[in-house]
């Protein structure tokens, strides 16, 4: 518990000072603009989306092998966390979009994609809510947790594979070094946020699948 | 491409969710920790 709370602090102190440099004391882009500094956040936001599916994937595979309950509470924590992502993912695009290419949304390959991302794994929660059996519940879970992560590589891919609108990935590498220090500082913060927001869903889910086990018997 | 409000609205809304769901987290452990 205590090193949650620790990992709680360290975010917040992350992120927040990885957007007060990405505010206030980075310069704005010169082609871009000031609206450049949204990249600061949709990026890693992104980012941590991916790292979510992939854990999911994962996890369920896992859970098909072993059968532990214990890896679809993470599988879940992961898809949690990667739909909340992939959500502010494609709203913080969009608000980019809006000076930069004049609209709010385009069918382009790489939101488009995002999307139907969004809705797979928005439907991975669905479905879990149709068992009461936490292992049918898991079983279905897992397929649509190892099925579903083909997505993630056809979001990666799309900019490469069509005619894309949306510009190829943004990573450290493919900016200025000034730019590319604070995208890679903004990358490690999500991901310590992201580790915690994983960890606190997770006993979350240990706990309430532990009341869930013990509820008929109490009833009986 | 250089309105703040722009700014204001991407970063406002990103961390209003982010602390919505611990908000939500936070009233579910409450939830299970009431349980005996």
């Amino acid at each position: 518990m205590k090193a949650q709370r620790t990992l709680g602090i360290v975010s917040v102190v992350a992120v927040g000072a990885c957007s007060i440099v990405g505010l206030f004391l980075i310069p704005a882009d010169r082609l871009q603009g000031e609206v450049q500094r949204l990249l600061y956040i949709h990026v890693p936001i992104a980012w941590v989306a991916m790292l979510s599916f992939f854990l999911v994937f994962l996890m369920s595979l896992l859970y098909i092998v072993q059968r532990k309950l214990k890896w679809d509470l993470l599988a879940l924590a992961g898809v949690e966390v990667g739909v909340l992502c992939t959500a502010l993912t494609l709203v913080l695009g969009s608000i980019w979009a809006k000076p930069t290419w004049g609209v709010w949304w385009e069918w382009d390959p790489r939101i488009t994609t995002t999307a139907i991302l969004l809705i797979v794994y928005i439907g991975y929660l669905i479905v879990r809510g149709i068992s009461d059996d936490p292992d049918q519940r898991a079983r279905w879970s897992a397929v649509i947790g190892v099925l579903g992560f083909v997505q993630v590589p056809i979001v990666y891919l799309s900019v490469f594979w069509w005619r894309s609108l949306h510009q190829p990935p943004s990573s450290p590498r493919s900016m200025a070094s000034a730019f590319g220090a604070v995208m890679l500082s903004a990358f490690a913060a999500y991901t310590v946020a992201f580790t915690y927001l994983i960890m606190r869903r997770y006993r979350l889910a240990q706990r309430e699948l532990e009341l869930e086990l013990r509820g008929p018997e109490e009833l009986a | 491409m250089n309105n703040p409000w722009f700014l204001v609205a991407g970063y406002g809304i990103t961390f209003v969710t982010i602390l919505a769901y611990l908000l939500h987290l936070r009233r579910r452990e409450k939830d299970v920790e009431r349980e005996p």
